[in-house]
């Protein structure tokens, strides 16, 4: 999943116009840019597999951080508070709006996702395998 | 290839509906849009299709500068377009 993010961000754009469309391109992507940066840092964990899924060779087997259910909410809502900080002017629910945008992106990861793709499974020990959520893979 | 198609859908969709809310005001608006569109389908298609990233670091580099190029690309697009709501109220 990819540019198919970047659809929801121009009809978020149509609904709300003020709201600059780099933002919410960022927005659609914010989780994936923070997994980018974690991973740069050591910090998540991938590994490439090719044909791991059929559309993507990465094994994304760490990163509670980023392509959570809880770490998706923080970096929504700091999205959101973030937003409201830099253009008061939007009020509240264009922030509100970036925010759902964020984390709903995580939704649509969840849609091509390798079927051991689990959101809430990927946290460190003591949130682990209390819930699960395997992805349902649309390529496999 | 229906995830592709699915991803094609979902991008040119969206795209739709952001024209159909604006008017464009100079000749890169409107067409500008779409090809940037048909860039984007290009890019995923090398995603989908090319040999894997040489490494971790490698994928998430060339994620980054994706995710930032698309969003510089888009800011600059934006200013070629005006709201039919505002182009109206000033006409």
């Amino acid at each position: 999943m990819f540019v198919g993010h970047y659809g929801p961000s121009f009809a978020v754009k149509a609904a709300r116009a003020s709201i600059p469309l780099w933002v919410v391109f960022i927005a659609v992507q914010l989780i994936d840019v923070l997994w980018a940066i974690f991973v740069l840092l050591g910090i998540e964990k991938v590994r490439i597999v090719p044909g791991f899924t059929a559309t993507n060779p990465l094994d994304l087997y760490y990163m509670p951080y980023t392509h959570s259910l809880i770490g998706a909410t923080v970096w929504a809502i700091a999205a959101g508070i973030v937003y409201y900080l830099f253009r008061k002017v939007d009020g509240w629910s264009a922030a509100a709006i970036v925010g759902a945008a964020v984390f709903l992106s995580l939704g649509a990861r969840l849609a091509c996702a390798s079927p051991r793709f689990a959101v809430v499974r990927q946290f460190p020990q003591g949130w682990s395998g209390t819930l699960e959520f395997p992805g349902v893979c649309l390529s496999a | 290839v229906f995830a592709f198609l699915l991803e094609v859908a979902i991008l040119f969709g969206g795209m739709y509906l952001y024209l159909k809310t604006t008017q464009s005001i100079s000749r890169t608006g409107r067409f500008g849009i779409v090809i940037f569109g048909f860039v984007m389908l290009m890019v995923q298609s090398t995603v989908f299709f090319h040999p894997p990233p040489s490494s971790d670091k490698a994928a998430a580099i060339t994620a980054l500068v994706f995710y930032f190029v698309f969003a510089g690309v888009a800011c600059w697009l934006e200013k070629q377009l005006i709201a039919r709501s505002r182009a109206s109220s000033t006409t």
